[in-house]
């Protein structure tokens, strides 16, 4: 029975334990809401939970305890009627092998009852052919037979699309082919919620992002949140050594070093609120090239990782509780630069930096 | 309660092991009415000696259970089976499939309508192959046309039971081997109970407790069978159909390894 349509994926406290005394907490009261037309990215390491989450929102797996909806739908009672409007796509795709392409997408879409709608678009977009579809599956690439699992999981338009590492074997170009159908589904209102390894994808495309480590959700926020709230990396040039820099709060791993008559190389971590007091300290110290990079939802994430012990997760303080942001816009967001500033100066100290390491 | 759309892609996944088991079937079959019509050539006249191959009956009945034809049985019925839902499991298939909206009961009913379809064109074969056997053989007098039709029941039912084990064995386990040797372990434990006890004194008492013991296409042909005994075939039926709808839909379907 429809229960809370308001978010298209919500679950509550939901939680999956298995063995004999459900020691292996492969899921540990997990809240999570996705709302309708968004583009939701799911992150986390292998083991994390990422997979067992999504086969209890299909209903492959059961709930130990904790509940959740989709599409305002009872997971374990309304199974059949989820999956009725959603397309799933899983990680490590697998296919009949004695089908050819056509055929095979032919009877998946005859077992979901539904017509299909996308087919030539997709496949247009991901450049297969008809030709293709004519030949047995078992001749097919890796990055083929992953084509092909897109189009069976899309091409009935479904309202939420559940994707498990769908860039797998796919090739950059065709994985941004990929990110382009996807930000065209979620802008016509279907929402897409997918886990990958791939965080710059992730972090191109997607609105939020949950990560996920131990079964347990350590960040819920908007890419934009999530970044924000992490370190950038400064790297300047000035004349002088600039006095008590040390001192500056929110400033860590200060390397200051002479670099003859070039001045002073300064480079560190900062946090976004120091950024302006530190640059002013550096303007006074005469600020020759400066170079601020934003910090990548890679940092991000691996500085959810690096901060947390073996069974302790820590959380950063603005996203200990789940809370949800204003969505952006997912084509404004994938133009955003993540350079603040760069002069050919920093370019170079940038690549200097690159080849010492 | 059948996904027809699913039963056809199974039939069809497995048409080639149809095809050419059904025509060994035939083939198989036809041998025993020959056989019968060359001892009793050789014999010349003289007095048949007891046995199977004194009747045309108890040849058929040999052909019905001897080791190959519950091979080639098993192969058609069980065997289509018992890979059905762990195969698909194993290949990573199953998660595509359960994405469907289709209930885990539909999909476990249309596989095991498949095992029963192996097993019905199983017996189908073996009758026809019988026929044709008479034919060439020329004994087609000493068939008893009229029994044949419960020959073929009694055959798909035998082997429908075996298939329906197969499956609840299929839908309990991740992967194939073990269900694959719980259903052969069935079906041997069963076999060599009633060899044994054909020929051994020790375990004759114990022959009534194998499936085989029941089965007796010589006593269906000669109509001195019970009917009552087909309530074993039917229970073994149920009760491992009952296993099957309720445990598959409860089980946990992790991601495959």
């Amino acid at each position: 029975m429809p229960n809370d349509s308001t978010y298209a994926i919500q679950t509550s406290a939901l939680s999956k334990h298995y063995g004999r005394n459900g020691e292996i907490k492969a899921l540990q009261t997990l809240n999570l809401e996705v709302r309708p037309g968004e583009l939701f990215g799911f992150l986390g390491p292998n083991g994390a939970g990422k997979s067992t989450a999504i086969r209890t929102l299909l209903g492959f797996l059961h709930p130990t305890s904790g509940s959740a909806n989709v599409l305002g739908l009872d997971v374990v009672r309304d199974s059949v009627a989820i999956r009725r409007r959603v397309g799933y796509l899983p990680s490590g795709f697998t296919v009949y092998d004695y089908m050819s392409g056509r055929e095979f997408l032919d009877h998946m879409r005859a077992l979901s009852g539904r017509p299909s709608l996308l087919r030539h678009r997709i496949m247009e977009a991901l450049e297969l052919s008809e030709s293709i579809l004519k030949r047995p599956v078992r001749d097919y690439s890796r990055g083929m037979r992953q084509k092909i699992g897109v189009v069976q999981a899309m091409e009935t338009d479904p309202e939420l699309l559940i994707l498990d590492e769908p860039s797998e074997g796919l090739d950059p170009l065709m994985q941004r082919s990929l990110q382009e159908l996807l930000l065209e589904r979620v802008a016509l209102g279907r929402t897409v919620f997918f886990s990958s390894h791939l965080i710059s994808e992730v972090e191109r495309i997607c609105n939020r992002v949950a990560i996920v480590r131990g079964g347990q959700l350590v960040a819920l926020e908007s890419v934009e949140s999530l970044v924000r709230f992490r370190r950038r990396r400064i790297e300047a040039i000035v004349a002088r050594k600039p006095l008590r820099l040390t001192a500056t709060v929110g400033i860590s791993h200060l390397k200051v070093a002479s670099e003859g008559k070039a001045g002073v190389r300064i480079s560190c971590d900062a946090e976004a609120a120091a950024i302006p007091n530190f640059i002013k300290r550096l303007q006074s110290a005469g600020l020759r090239d400066l170079l601020v990079e934003a910090a990548s939802l890679e940092e991000a994430f691996m500085s959810y990782y690096g901060n947390s012990t073996r069974n302790t997760v820590q959380m950063a303080p603005e996203i200990a509780t789940p809370i949800t942001r204003t969505r952006r816009a997912p084509a404004k967001r994938a133009a955003t630069p993540r350079k603040v500033t760069m002069r050919p100066a920093a370019r170079r100290l940038a690549a200097k930096r690159k080849t010492s390491r | 309660m059948i996904s027809l759309v699913l039963l056809q892609r199974l039939v069809r996944g497995h048409r080639i092991r149809l095809l050419v088991g059904l025509a060994v079937v035939v083939v198989w079959s036809l041998l025993f009415p020959v056989i019968y019509r060359a001892f009793v050539d050789q014999l010349d006249g003289r007095p048949t000696p007891p046995g199977n191959f004194s009747t045309l009956s108890g040849t058929i009945s040999v052909g019905f259970i001897h080791p190959i034809s519950i091979a080639l049985f098993g192969i058609l019925s069980a065997g289509l089976t018992v890979g059905s839902i762990s195969g698909e499991r194993q290949r990573g298939t199953l998660e595509l499939l359960l994405s469907r909206p289709i209930p885990r009961r539909t999909i476990m009913a249309t596989m095991m309508l498949e095992g029963w379809i192996g097993a019905t064109l199983t017996s189908t074969a073996y009758v026809l192959g019988t026929i044709i056997g008479a034919q060439i053989a020329g004994v087609t007098d000493e068939l008893v046309v009229e029994q044949l039709p419960p020959l073929f029941a009694a055959g798909a039912l035998f082997w429908g039971s075996f298939a329906t084990f197969a499956i609840a064995a299929s839908g309990s386990f991740d992967r194939t081997p073990p269900a694959m040797a719980i259903t052969v372990g069935l079906i041997m434990a069963n076999y060599i109970v009633e060899v044994l006890g054909s020929f051994w004194d020790v375990m004759e008492p114990y022959q009534f407790l194998s499936l085989f013991n029941h089965f007796s296409p010589e006593d269906i042909l000669e109509k001195t069978a019970d009917p009552a005994k087909a309530l074993i075939f039917v229970t073994l039926t149920l009760l491992s159909a009952a296993w099957a709808f309720y445990k598959f839909p409860r089980r946990d379907l992790a991601a495959p390894n």
